[in-house]
Protein backbone atom coordinates (compact mmCIF):
# COMPACT_ATOMS: atom_id res chain seq x y z
CA UNK A 1 0.00 0.00 0.00
CA UNK A 2 1.56 2.92 -1.40
CA UNK A 3 1.29 7.20 -1.11
CA UNK A 4 0.96 8.81 -4.61
CA UNK A 5 0.81 12.45 -5.47
CA UNK A 6 -2.13 12.10 -8.06
CA UNK A 7 -4.08 9.55 -9.53
CA UNK A 8 -1.77 9.82 -13.00
CA UNK A 9 1.12 8.70 -10.74
CA UNK A 10 -0.68 5.98 -9.73
CA UNK A 11 -1.83 4.86 -13.33
CA UNK A 12 2.26 5.05 -13.97
CA UNK A 13 2.94 2.72 -11.40
CA UNK A 14 0.61 0.78 -12.46
CA UNK A 15 1.68 0.38 -15.83
CA UNK A 16 5.51 0.08 -15.10
CA UNK A 17 4.46 -2.92 -12.89
CA UNK A 18 1.95 -4.01 -14.98
CA UNK A 19 -0.58 -4.36 -12.52
CA UNK A 20 -4.12 -3.56 -12.88
CA UNK A 21 -5.19 -0.43 -10.88
CA UNK A 22 -6.53 -1.58 -7.52
CA UNK A 23 -8.70 0.45 -4.87
CA UNK A 24 -7.47 4.29 -4.00
CA UNK A 25 -8.30 6.06 -0.48
CA UNK A 26 -8.03 9.74 0.25
CA UNK A 27 -5.49 10.33 3.17
CA UNK A 28 -8.25 10.81 5.71
CA UNK A 29 -9.81 7.04 4.68
CA UNK A 30 -6.03 5.44 5.20
CA UNK A 31 -6.09 6.99 8.66
CA UNK A 32 -9.73 6.05 9.26
CA UNK A 33 -8.76 2.41 8.03
CA UNK A 34 -5.36 2.58 10.27
CA UNK A 35 -7.14 3.52 13.67
CA UNK A 36 -9.64 1.02 13.19
CA UNK A 37 -7.32 -1.79 12.13
CA UNK A 38 -4.75 -1.10 14.80
CA UNK A 39 -6.21 1.16 18.00
CA UNK A 40 -6.29 -2.14 19.69
CA UNK A 41 -3.09 -4.13 18.82
CA UNK A 42 -0.84 -3.42 21.97
CA UNK A 43 -4.04 -4.73 23.96
CA UNK A 44 -2.85 -7.85 25.90
CA UNK A 45 -6.29 -9.75 24.84
CA UNK A 46 -6.11 -8.90 21.19
CA UNK A 47 -7.03 -11.00 18.40
CA UNK A 48 -6.73 -11.04 14.34
CA UNK A 49 -10.06 -9.38 13.55
CA UNK A 50 -12.74 -11.90 12.11
CA UNK A 51 -13.32 -11.49 8.29
CA UNK A 52 -17.66 -10.40 9.23
CA UNK A 53 -15.25 -7.51 12.09
CA UNK A 54 -13.14 -6.97 8.88
CA UNK A 55 -16.11 -6.35 6.49
CA UNK A 56 -17.40 -4.34 8.56
CA UNK A 57 -14.85 -1.84 9.41
CA UNK A 58 -14.45 -1.27 6.07
CA UNK A 59 -17.97 -0.73 5.18
CA UNK A 60 -17.88 1.71 7.89
CA UNK A 61 -15.51 3.86 5.95
CA UNK A 62 -16.93 3.51 2.14
CA UNK A 63 -14.92 0.37 1.18
CA UNK A 64 -17.56 -2.01 0.67
CA UNK A 65 -16.79 -2.84 -3.15
CA UNK A 66 -15.71 -6.89 -3.86
CA UNK A 67 -11.94 -5.57 -3.92
CA UNK A 68 -12.10 -5.72 -0.10
CA UNK A 69 -13.67 -8.55 0.48
CA UNK A 70 -11.40 -11.29 2.53
CA UNK A 71 -13.10 -14.43 1.19
CA UNK B 1 0.32 -11.70 31.73
CA UNK B 2 -0.26 -14.66 34.24
CA UNK B 3 -3.96 -14.72 32.40
CA UNK B 4 -2.82 -15.31 28.91
CA UNK B 5 -1.65 -18.33 27.00
CA UNK B 6 2.17 -18.53 25.82
CA UNK B 7 1.81 -17.42 22.55
CA UNK B 8 -0.04 -14.05 23.65
CA UNK B 9 2.37 -13.37 25.95
CA UNK B 10 5.18 -13.52 23.13
CA UNK B 11 3.75 -11.24 21.16
CA UNK B 12 2.91 -8.98 23.50
CA UNK B 13 6.77 -8.89 24.33
CA UNK B 14 7.75 -8.56 20.95
CA UNK B 15 5.55 -5.41 20.58
CA UNK B 16 6.21 -4.28 23.83
CA UNK B 17 10.21 -4.55 23.62
CA UNK B 18 9.52 -3.76 19.86
CA UNK B 19 8.13 0.28 21.49
CA UNK B 20 10.67 0.47 24.31
CA UNK B 21 13.51 0.09 22.31
CA UNK B 22 12.85 1.28 18.88
CA UNK B 23 13.92 -1.51 17.46
CA UNK B 24 12.53 -5.40 17.05
CA UNK B 25 13.73 -8.01 19.61
CA UNK B 26 15.37 -11.40 18.96
CA UNK B 27 13.85 -14.64 20.15
CA UNK B 28 16.68 -14.15 22.41
CA UNK B 29 15.09 -11.75 24.24
CA UNK B 30 12.12 -12.83 24.42
CA UNK B 31 13.45 -16.05 25.81
CA UNK B 32 15.41 -13.82 28.31
CA UNK B 33 12.45 -11.35 29.54
CA UNK B 34 9.82 -14.97 29.77
CA UNK B 35 12.33 -16.80 31.67
CA UNK B 36 11.77 -19.73 29.03
CA UNK B 37 14.01 -21.54 26.75
CA UNK B 38 14.89 -20.48 23.64
CA UNK B 39 12.91 -23.37 21.56
CA UNK B 40 9.65 -22.51 22.97
CA UNK B 41 9.83 -18.70 21.56
CA UNK B 42 10.51 -20.08 18.27
CA UNK B 43 7.62 -23.02 18.42
CA UNK B 44 5.86 -19.54 19.77
CA UNK B 45 6.74 -17.56 16.22
CA UNK B 46 6.27 -20.04 14.25
CA UNK B 47 2.98 -20.21 15.17
CA UNK B 48 1.80 -17.10 15.72
CA UNK B 49 2.89 -16.53 12.01
CA UNK B 50 1.04 -19.25 10.64
CA UNK B 51 -1.91 -17.40 12.61
CA UNK B 52 -0.84 -14.54 10.53
CA UNK B 53 0.22 -12.52 13.84
CA UNK B 54 3.81 -11.91 13.05
CA UNK B 55 5.34 -12.70 9.78
CA UNK B 56 8.89 -14.39 10.38
CA UNK B 57 11.91 -13.60 8.12
CA UNK B 58 12.89 -16.95 6.13
CA UNK B 59 16.26 -17.77 6.98
CA UNK B 60 16.68 -17.07 10.51
CA UNK B 61 12.81 -16.90 12.13
CA UNK B 62 13.10 -13.69 13.53
CA UNK B 63 10.91 -11.14 13.07
CA UNK B 64 9.58 -9.52 9.93
CA UNK B 65 6.96 -7.59 10.38
CA UNK B 66 4.95 -6.97 13.60
CA UNK B 67 2.66 -5.57 11.70
CA UNK B 68 2.42 -2.33 12.01
CA UNK B 69 6.07 -2.40 12.48
CA UNK B 70 9.03 -3.69 9.95
CA UNK B 71 12.31 -4.65 12.12
CA UNK B 72 13.98 -3.49 8.75
CA UNK B 73 14.45 -0.10 7.01
CA UNK B 74 11.45 1.01 4.97
CA UNK B 75 10.23 3.75 2.99
CA UNK B 76 7.80 4.49 5.68
CA UNK B 77 9.62 5.92 8.39
CA UNK B 78 7.31 6.92 11.93
CA UNK B 79 8.18 9.62 14.21
CA UNK B 80 6.12 9.81 17.39
CA UNK B 81 5.57 12.54 19.82
CA UNK B 82 6.88 11.48 23.62
CA UNK B 83 7.34 13.05 26.88
CA UNK B 84 10.79 12.14 26.46
CA UNK B 85 11.12 13.30 22.63
CA UNK B 86 10.62 11.72 19.50
CA UNK B 87 10.53 8.35 18.66
CA UNK B 88 10.84 6.81 15.73
CA UNK B 89 10.17 3.40 13.76
CA UNK B 90 9.88 2.02 10.51
CA UNK B 91 6.53 0.29 8.96
CA UNK B 92 5.76 -2.05 6.10
CA UNK B 93 3.42 0.31 3.80
CA UNK B 94 1.58 3.53 4.67
CA UNK B 95 -1.66 1.90 6.25
CA UNK B 96 0.90 0.92 8.59
CA UNK B 97 2.64 3.69 9.21
CA UNK B 98 -0.76 5.91 9.87
CA UNK B 99 -1.17 2.23 12.25
CA UNK B 100 1.59 2.90 14.35
CA UNK B 101 0.65 6.29 15.32
CA UNK B 102 -2.69 4.62 15.49
CA UNK B 103 -1.50 2.02 17.99
CA UNK B 104 0.28 4.21 20.54
CA UNK B 105 -2.69 6.79 20.66
CA UNK B 106 -0.53 9.95 20.02
CA UNK B 107 0.50 12.51 17.15
CA UNK B 108 3.11 11.66 14.83
CA UNK B 109 3.71 11.98 11.22
CA UNK B 110 4.86 9.15 8.71
CA UNK B 111 8.33 10.55 6.05
CA UNK B 112 7.68 8.34 2.88
CA UNK B 113 7.69 9.34 -0.70
CA UNK B 114 5.49 9.33 -4.16
CA UNK B 115 5.47 5.41 -5.03
CA UNK B 116 6.10 6.17 -8.43
CA UNK B 117 8.26 9.43 -8.77
CA UNK B 118 10.03 9.55 -5.47
CA UNK B 119 9.18 13.24 -4.29
CA UNK B 120 8.89 13.52 -0.39
CA UNK B 121 6.00 13.20 1.10
CA UNK B 122 4.95 14.06 4.50
CA UNK B 123 1.44 12.59 6.54
CA UNK B 124 1.15 14.10 9.89
CA UNK B 125 -1.72 13.22 12.55
CA UNK B 126 -2.12 15.50 14.88
CA UNK B 127 -5.77 14.83 17.57
CA UNK B 128 -6.88 12.22 14.88
CA UNK B 129 -6.84 14.71 12.18
CA UNK B 130 -4.85 13.88 9.13
CA UNK B 131 -2.88 16.33 6.69
CA UNK B 132 -0.46 14.91 3.64
CA UNK B 133 1.94 17.26 2.51
CA UNK B 134 1.93 17.22 -0.61
CA UNK B 135 -1.72 15.71 -0.89
CA UNK B 136 -1.62 12.28 -1.70
CA UNK B 137 -3.62 9.44 -2.70
CA UNK B 138 -3.22 6.11 -0.80
CA UNK B 139 -3.40 2.70 -3.37
CA UNK B 140 -4.06 -0.76 -2.26
CA UNK B 141 -2.67 -2.61 -5.62
CA UNK B 142 -4.09 -6.02 -4.64
CA UNK B 143 -7.47 -6.79 -3.28
CA UNK B 144 -8.10 -7.85 0.24
CA UNK B 145 -8.40 -11.68 -0.29
CA UNK B 146 -4.39 -11.60 -2.34
CA UNK B 147 -3.19 -9.29 0.90
CA UNK B 148 -1.53 -12.83 2.42
CA UNK B 149 -0.11 -14.34 -1.15
CA UNK B 150 2.75 -12.39 -0.69
CA UNK B 151 2.72 -9.90 2.49
CA UNK B 152 6.19 -8.90 1.60
CA UNK B 153 4.77 -7.49 -1.68
CA UNK B 154 1.82 -6.41 -0.78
Amino acid sequence: MLLFRSEDHIDRWCKSWRLARGSTLTIEQAWNLADAWYCDRMSPQWQRKSPEEAHAIFGSIGLAEDFWRLG
Amino acid sequence: MQNLDFKAQVRLQVYRQFIERGACPQKSDIARSLGCPLQEVSDAFAALAKAHMLVLQPETGEVLMANPLSSVPTPFAVVTEHPAGARSWYANCIWDGLGVIAMLHTNGHVLTSCGCCGEKMTVQVENKKVIAQPEGIVHFALPACQWWDDIVFN
